[in-house]
C-alpha cells in the first residue's frame, strides 16, 4: 500500500505531458546554438576579433545585440563564434570520461575478484577529491588550452561512468539470456560485446546525456579561471572573465555570455532528462 | 561497534594514501620535466639559466631515483611537511593554514545557507503537492515553478551567479561591498554565492526524501490517531526524510571547498581558493599537491565523521552496523 501511494505521489509530482513548452524551447535553443557552432557565419557577419576603438563599451543595441567590449569588439559575435570551442571542449571532455569509464567498468564488472576490488577502490579515491581540484592538479601537470582542460575535465568524469557500467554489466549478466549463451557454449568475449554490452548501454549514455551540462559547467569554469585557451580567441568562460575588469560601467559584458551559458546548460539538461526519464529510467 | 570503527579508520587512511599517490604521479611523474615547469611559472614567464634548473632539481630532489623520491615525501607529508611553495619560498603547509580560517567562515556560511534554503524551497514543495490532509487547494503551477527552482540552480556557473550578485547589490543598489574581506557585509554576497549550487542539490534530495516518507504507512497512522498537517510535515515527515540529505550535505562539504577556488576568485578574498588558483596559474607543483591533498582529508575526515553520526540519528543503522560490519 505504502508502495502505491509513493507512485502516486511521484506521479502527480511529475508533469504528465511529455512534449512540454519547456523541452520545445530548450531544444529550440539547443539547435540554434550548435548552428552557431558550426557555421557561426549564418548569424553574423562581423569578425570576432575587429576591434573597432570608436564603438568600444557600447551597451546592447539593434546593432550590436549583446553590445562592445573594451576594444569595441561585437559581443553577440564574439559569443557566436566562442560556441563551437565551449562545445567542442565539452563534448572531447564527455567523450574522455564515457570512453575510459565504460572501459574500466566493462572490465572491473566481467573480471570480478581482485581487478573488481582494486579498480572500485581507484574510483573511490577519484571520487574522494573534489572534482574542480582533480581538475586543476591535471592542468597543472599539462598545461594551459583547451585541449588539456577537456582532459583536465574528462578525467573526472571516469569514476562514476566506470560505477555504473560495472553495476549494470554486473546486472546484466546474471539476466537468463546470458546465461544461456554462456550454456550453449558463446565465447565470453562474444557474450560480452553481443549480450551484455548492447543491454547495458542505455543508462550509461542517459547518464553521459545529464553529464554534458556539467561538463559544460567545468570547462567554462576552468575558461574562467584562465586556464583555457589564451585570448584573443573567444571561449564562453573566458568571455565572462574578460568581461570583470569593466563591469562596474558595462553590465553586458560578463552578463550576456554568462546568460548564455545559463541557457545552453538548462536546455541541455532538460533535454537529457526527457531522454532520461524523470526517475532515472530510460522509456521504452 | 569498535570493529566498524577499525575498519572506517583503515579505509580513510587507505584513502588519502592513495590521493597522495594519485597526486604524486600526476603532479611529479607525469610532466616530463616537472623543474622546468616550476621554474618557468616561477619565472614569471622568463627562461630560467641552467645553473637555476640544477639548482632546483637539487633543491627539490629530482636527480634522486623515483622510489626514493616517493618514499620522501610520503615519510614528509605524513609529517605534516608537503615542500615550500616554488613562488613564494613559503612551506605549503603554512600557506594552507594560513588561509584556512578565511575559507572555513565562507564556507560554513554557505553551508548554513544552503541548509535553511534547502529546507525551505522543499517544504514549500512539498506543500503544493496534492495531499487532501493538507487542507488547500494544491496549486500546480507554483509547485512546477518550485521544483524547476532547484535545476536552475545548478545550471548556473557560480562565477557567473557572483558577478551578477556583484553587478546588483553592490555596483547598483551599493548594499554590501564587492570585494575584500573584511566584516559580515563583505561575506554576505560570497556565501550566497557559494550556497547556490550547493542549496540546489540538497533541495532535490531533500523534496525527493519528504516524497518518499509521505507516502509510508506511518503517515497514514499519524492521520489516523488525529495529528495536525503541520506536526504530521514536521514532526514525522521532516525527521523521517533528513537522513540522505544530511548525507548528502557532508559529501557536498567537499564541493564547498572547491567552490571557494571561484567563488574567492571573483570576489577577491583570500583563503584556500583562492590560493588554489595562484598555485595552478603558476605551476607550483608543491603548492597545487598540497592542496589537493588537503581537499581530500577534509573530505575523508567530514565522510568519516558522518559515518559514526549517522547510526545515532538512526538507529536502524546502528543495528545492522554493529552486527554485520
Amino acid at each position: 500500500m505504502s508502495a502505491v501511494d509513493t507512485a502516486d505521489i511521484a506521479s502527480a509530482a511529475r508533469t504528465r505531458k511529455r512534449y512540454a513548452p519547456g523541452l520545445v524551447l530548450s531544444a529550440a535553443v539547443l539547435v540554434l546554438i550548435l548552428t552557431a557552432a558550426i557555421a557561426p557565419g549564418l548569424f553574423t557577419r562581423q569578425d570576432p576579433l575587429a576591434a573597432d576603438p570608436i564603438h568600444r563599451l557600447e551597451p546592447p543595441s539593434r546593432a550590436h545585440l549583446f553590445g562592445t567590449d573594451e576594444l569595441g569588439r561585437d559581443l553577440y559575435c564574439r559569443v557566436l563564434h566562442g560556441a563551437a570551442l565551449s562545445l567542442s571542449t565539452a563534448g572531447i571532455a564527455l567523450a574522455i570520461g564515457l570512453l575510459c569509464g565504460t572501459l574500466l567498468g566493462l572490465i572491473a564488472g566481467t573480471a570480478r575478484g581482485r581487478v573488481d576490488d582494486l579498480l572500485m577502490r581507484a574510483t573511490d579515491v577519484l571520487l574522494a577529491i573534489p572534482s574542480l581540484l582533480v581538475s586543476l592538479a591535471v592542468v597543472t601537470a599539462l598545461g594551459f588550452g583547451a585541449t588539456k582542460t577537456a582532459v583536465a575535465v574528462g578525467v573526472t568524469g571516469i569514476a562514476s561512468f566506470a560505477r555504473i557500467t560495472r553495476a549494470e554489466v554486473l546486472r546484466v549478466s546474471v539476466a537468463p539470456y546470458v546465461e544461456a549463451a554462456h550454456v550453449v557454449g558463446v565465447r565470453r568475449p562474444t557474450v560480452l560485446m553481443r549480450h551484455v554490452l548492447p543491454n547495458a548501454w542505455a543508462p550509461v549514455l542517459g547518464f553521459a546525456a545529464v553529464s554534458f551540462g556539467a561538463s559544460l559547467l567545468a570547462v567554462s569554469t576552468l575558461g574562467f579561471l584562465g586556464y583555457g585557451t589564451p585570448p584573443p580567441t573567444p571561449e564562453w568562460g573566458s568571455l565572462v572573465a574578460s568581461g570583470r575588469s569593466y563591469f562596474a560601467e558595462a553590465w553586458w559584458l560578463s552578463t550576456l555570455p554568462g546568460l548564455t551559458i545559463v541557457a545552453t546548460v538548462l536546455a541541455a539538461n532538460r533535454i537529457a532528462r526527457a531522454l532520461h526519464g524523470e526517475d532515472g529510467r530510460l522509456p521504452r | 561497534m569498535t570493529r566498524y570503527l577499525l575498519r572506517r579508520l583503515l579505509h580513510a587512511a587507505f584513502a588519502l594514501w592513495a590521493a597522495f599517490t594519485a597526486s604524486f604521479g600526476l603532479l611529479y611523474l607525469l610532466p616530463a620535466d616537472p623543474v622546468s615547469v616550476m621554474a618557468l611559472g616561477g619565472a614569471g614567464g622568463g627562461v630560467p639559466s641552467a645553473a637555476q634548473v640544477a639548482a632546483l632539481r637539487r633543491a627539490y630532489g629530482f636527480d634522486r631515483p623515483v622510489p626514493e623520491q616517493y618514499l620522501s615525501r610520503l615519510t614528509a607529508a605524513l609529517h605534516g611537511d608537503f615542500g615550500n611553495s616554488v613562488q613564494t619560498g613559503q612551506s605549503v603547509t603554512r600557506l594552507i593554514a594560513d588561509a584556512l580560517p578565511q575559507t572555513l567562515q565562507l564556507a560554513a556560511a554557505a553551508l548554513l545557507l544552503a541548509l535553511v534554503g534547502a529546507l525551505i524551497v522543499s517544504l514549500a514543495t512539498v506543500r503544493t503537492l496534492p495531499l487532501p490532509w493538507l487542507r488547500h487547494a494544491p496549486v500546480p503551477w507554483l509547485g512546477r515553478a518550485l521544483r524547476s527552482l532547484p535545476a536552475l540552480g545548478v545550471s548556473a556557473p557560480s562565477f557567473w551567479v557572483g558577478l551578477m550578485l556583484i553587478q546588483l547589490f553592490s555596483f547598483r543598489w551599493r548594499l554590501f561591498p564587492a570585494v575584500g574581506d573584511d566584516g559580515l557585509s563583505g561575506l554576505v554576497l560570497p556565501a550566497l554565492t557559494l550556497a547556490l549550487p550547493t542549496g540546489a542539490i540538497l533541495a532535490q534530495v531533500l523534496t525527493r526524501s519528504l516524497v518518499t516518507a509521505l507516502g509510508e504507512p506511518y503517515i497514514q497512522t499519524a492521520l489516523a490517531a488525529g495529528s495536525g498537517p503541520g506536526r504530521i510535515l514536521f514532526r514525522q515527515a521532516l525527521r523521517n526524510a533528513s537522513i540522505a540529505p544530511l548525507t548528502v550535505a557532508g559529501l557536498l562539504v567537499g564541493e564547498l571547498l572547491a567552490g571557494a577556488v571561484t567563488v574567492e576568485t571573483v570576489f577577491s578574498r583570500t583563503g584556500i581558493g583562492r590560493a588554489t588558483a595562484t598555485a595552478v596559474s603558476t605551476q607550483d607543483i608543491p603548492a597545487v599537491q598540497g592542496l589537493v591533498v588537503f581537499g581530500a582529508l577534509v573530505f575523508t575526515l567530514v565522510s568519516l565523521a558522518l559515518d559514526l553520526l549517522v547510526p545515532l540519528l538512526d538507529p536502524r543503522i546502528a543495528a545492522t552496523a554493529g552486527g554485520s560490519r
